[in-house]
């Protein structure tokens, strides 16, 4: 291969290209070359053209042989371009070819306005991979700058969390000690008193700080619920008066513990009954109420209720903007505070609370109200006394539905005859239970595990099964299982303290008649109690009017044979058979969940439709649940619900008996 | 696909409809994390999911979307970190065009997994080219529709660009464009 033909060869692979003879005279730049460096003449001097930065010249001399393996990096004396490249020797004496391209680096630094192009690069050459590579590596340095910027928030957070989680441990644990020390301390001089007065004065202080112990539980419970945000809105009717009488009654005694008047004023002009949260408006009033009362200490705790007519926020039809507001003559907040005061354990000495509550109570009316995007105002001057207020819209009700039923535990049996089983694997809850059912007259049967449950009840008929469902080895679900594959098979109400509509509905699914919320309440139980187990010795039974109704009315039977024909008939009573177990076993699940609303409206409907299938007798029970539900009253309402199943599959059973014989005939 | 793309997607929806939205669209996507790593390659699928989730939330046909997606990584997103090799490619749309196969192969050496498309540009006349674009992705030619009407805003020129066909190959897409340059040329923005 000629000279000419190497030269042309490189110039093939090298957009950037030149001869350089012995004494370093320049010639044959290419075009490209040319075009960004204009004063690259053949006949000039390398050294004049170009300052040589690589390679480093001794004296300021080349010797171009003996850098054949040499970087050259070389930058042209006009600026107009720099060049990275080597120099290769042509054969037979014809000198040296110098091939590159343009230096990248240096061009983009010092003549970035110069447009090069990307085929001024051979392709072998690395420059732009570098280029590409290094810009990329930046926006990786910056992908994990924010991946560690993210990493540090979300490890912030989970300390922050971490440590309120041990601040709420630590104020929890002294909230608690304080009533359960009340507790242990009068129970044990309780033993050792004689005096009849102060043993009762004893038991008082026992179950007052009992209490207060289920009140700061409430208290973190409702906490964490919030923090974890599973705290939900509810909506129900209620009356305004109901609400703030309530408010009240939990508020009385403390008021009246420290003189100081606790006055309910609710404007005439506020709709009486409304749709909202009840429960979560109670809770915030009662924090609110309760607060106040812990402030003050002479004078009087104001709650006031009245029509919002300075709030402007959008209304839906039908709903009213309802003011609340909870002022005292309290000692009053300083200025300083006043931001502080709905923080966590925030107390007025700055430290963890310690001596008037768990420091949330007032942060959860504030989420709480948020929920119903309602912002708790505060106003404060010291000495004079403070003021809380919050507005929300409320769905104005012009006709209450009925959801809280009047209960009176006088009218039930105050004795009760029967034997009943109780499994729970805790010791103190079993001995409580049974002494509080045995104060009944019941014959009870105690059992810690659901194995021995299963055993008992193979072996010994029960009136009633009272089940924990949260047990080490078979839980009460699987346990209640077992019980209910055997024959005769007496009612199982579950022991829990999980009361979510859904785990109601699963206990309801597997065989579970009833529940009873833990701790247990007196009302509860004897409401459950009532309503599958007969009167004591003695004792007036449920005093219901007896049915004179037949269990079936022939002839509304037969006059609908006639009217319809019988094809049509035997279809309609498969229909009217199956329509009335699904609504009985609606009306069954409402009055478990105590959804009086839902139990009425059911109880309303099988009234109706029972009645036209000739089931009269069921049809006046049905009345009678429904008529009871809406007089409020709870003891009718047990007695009539008492034996409802039986009574509905008696009926059912002889309108089944009644078509076969009709077809029969 | 790189999560260079993802952070591209994220920059548009974030810049044309606020950080909110975005969030949604990770929420409806269950992606817990915002972060992707630029280099890292992700699956396809989460690619175009991403993509179809953010056309849904900004209620734009997915077409549609990835148009203004293309339009945005050449005009935005691509010159904020590559301007420099973008000015490489060359200094008029059908110099830029010409290149970009040869950009995609310096992009190869960087990014190992990178499969990209191929374009081959045919002179119909001085002002007039046909552009093919061959990609063994489905569903992207609007986002290459995008580019191009992306590339007269960088090269500061009036073309007009035409989808002639588009259709769906063995292995991904095959869509041709014609695009003209229209009345005197002003040279790159």
């Amino acid at each position: 291969m000629t000279a000419n033909n190497v030269a042309h060869l490189l110039d093939g692979l090298f957009a950037t290209c030149f001869t350089i003879d012995a004494n370093l005279q320049v010639s044959n730049p290419t075009s490209t070359l040319k075009s960004y460096c204009p004063g690259i003449e053949p006949g000039k001097s390398l050294l004049d053209l170009f300052e040589v930065q690589r390679p480093v010249l001794v004296h300021g001399k080349m010797i171009l042989k003996e850098h054949l393996n040499s970087l050259f990096l070389l930058v042209a004396q006009d600026h107009s371009i720099a060049l990275r490249g080597q120099v290769v020797q042509l054969e037979g004496d014809k000198g040296y070819r110098f091939v590159g391209a343009p230096w990248l680096a240096w061009m983009s630094e010092y003549r970035p306005q110069v447009a090069l192009k990307i085929n001024d690069f051979p392709i072998f050459d690395s420059q732009l991979d570098q280029r590409f590579h290094v810009a990329t590596q930046e926006l990786m340095v910056k992908d994990l700058q924010k991946l560690t910027g993210e990493l540090m928030q979300a490890r912030d957070a989970a300390d922050d969390a971490n440590r309120m989680q041990t601040d709420l441990f630590a104020v929890m644990s002294h909230e608690m000690r304080t009533p359960l020390h009340g507790v242990i301390s009068a129970l044990s001089l309780v033993g050792n008193s004689d005096n009849e007065g102060e043993r009762e004065q004893l038991v008082d202080v026992a179950q007052k700080s009992a209490l207060g112990l289920l009140n700061v539980i409430n208290y973190a419970l409702d906490y964490s619920k919030i923090e974890a945000g599973r705290m939900k809105l509810d909506s129900v009717e209620f009356g305004i008066m109901e609400l703030t009488r309530s408010v009240a009654d939990i508020n009385i005694g403390k008021a009246q513990e420290k003189g100081i008047e606790l006055i309910m004023n609710v404007s005439a002009d506020v709709p009486r009954y409304l749709n909202g949260d009840q429960d979560k408006l109670r809770q915030m009033l009662v924090n609110l109420t309760s607060n106040a009362l812990k402030f003050t200490d002479s004078g009087r705790v104001v709650v006031s209720v009245g029509i919002d007519e300075f709030m402007n926020l959008e209304l839906n039809a039908g709903q009213a903007l309802i003011r609340f507001s909870v002022s005292d003559t309290g000692c009053g907040i300083p200025d300083k505070d006043l931001q502080n005061i709905f923080e966590p354990f925030w107390s007025k000495n700055g430290a963890a609370n310690t001596d008037v509550g768990t420091g949330l109570g007032l942060k959860i009316s504030k989420q709480l109200g948020k929920l119903m995007n309602a912002d708790i105002m505060v106003t404060s001057q010291l000495g004079v006394g403070s003021a809380f207020s919050f507005t929300v819209a409320l769905e104005i009700i012009s006709r209450p539905s009925v959801k809280t039923l009047q209960f009176d535990s006088k009218a039930l049996p105050n004795t009760l005859s029967g034997r009943v089983m109780i499994v729970d694997d805790n010791k103190t809850n079993l001995m409580l239970t049974e002494m509080i059912l045995k104060k009944f007259g019941l014959e009870v049967k105690a059992v810690s595990s659901g194995q021995e449950a299963i055993d008992l009840a193979s072996s010994i008929p029960f009136e009633l099964i009272l089940m924990d469902i949260t047990m080490p080895g078979m839980d009460g679900i699987e346990a209640a299982r077992q019980i209910n594959q055997q024959m005769l098979t007496p009612p199982i109400v579950a022991l829990t303290a999980h009361v979510q509509p859904e785990m109601i509905d699963d206990y309801l699914a597997n065989g579970f008649k009833g529940y009873l919320r833990k701790p247990i309440e007196q009302l509860e139980l004897i409401r459950e109690l009532n309503l599958w187990l007969p009167a004591g010795k003695n004792t007036k039974p449920l005093s219901i009017e007896p049915s004179k109704l037949p269990v079936i009315n022939h002839k509304t039977l037969e006059r609908l044979n006639v009217q319809i024909g019988e094809i049509n008939f035997v279809r309609v009573r498969r229909l009217y058979l199956d329509e009335t177990k699904r609504r009985l076993s609606n009306l069954l699940a409402a009055w478990v969940r105590r959804d009086h609303d839902s139990l009425a409206l059911e109880a309303h409907t099988l009234a109706s439709s029972v009645s036209s299938f000739g089931c009269d007798d069921l049809a006046w029970r049905m009345n009678k649940i429904d008529k009871a539900i809406r007089a409020m009253d709870m003891s009718d309402v047990i007695s009539y619900m008492k034996d409802i199943e039986k009574h509905a599959k008696e009926s059912l059973n002889e309108v089944e008996a009644y078509v076969f014989k009709s077809s029969a005939s | 696909m790189y999560g260079l793309i993802h952070n591209a997607l994220r920059s548009m929806v974030v810049q044309e409809h606020g950080e909110p939205l975005w969030q949604l669209i990770l929420e409806s996507m269950e992606i817990e994390a915002d972060v992707f790593l630029s280099m890292r390659q992700y699956d396809d699928s989460t690619t175009l999911s991403l993509i179809a989730a953010s056309a849904q939330a900004t209620n734009m046909e997915v077409d549609a979307f990835l148009g203004s997606f293309g339009y945005y990584w050449l005009t935005v997103f691509a010159p904020k970190d590559y301007g420099p090799l973008l000015n490489l490619t060359g200094d008029d749309p059908f110099e830029f065009l010409r290149n970009l196969n040869s950009l995609h192969e310096r992009i190869s050496t960087s990014f190992l997994e990178f499969r990209p498309p191929v374009f081959s540009v045919k002179y119909i006349s001085d002002e007039c080219i046909e552009l093919q674009y061959n990609s063994t992705r489905k569903g992207l030619t609007s986002f290459v529709e995008g580019i191009l009407r992306g590339l007269p805003i960088m090269f500061n020129v009036t073309m007009v660009v035409e989808l002639m066909e588009r259709s769906a190959v063995q292995q991904g897409e095959q869509s041709l464009f014609r695009i003209m340059k229209v009345g005197a040329q002003r040279g790159r923005s």
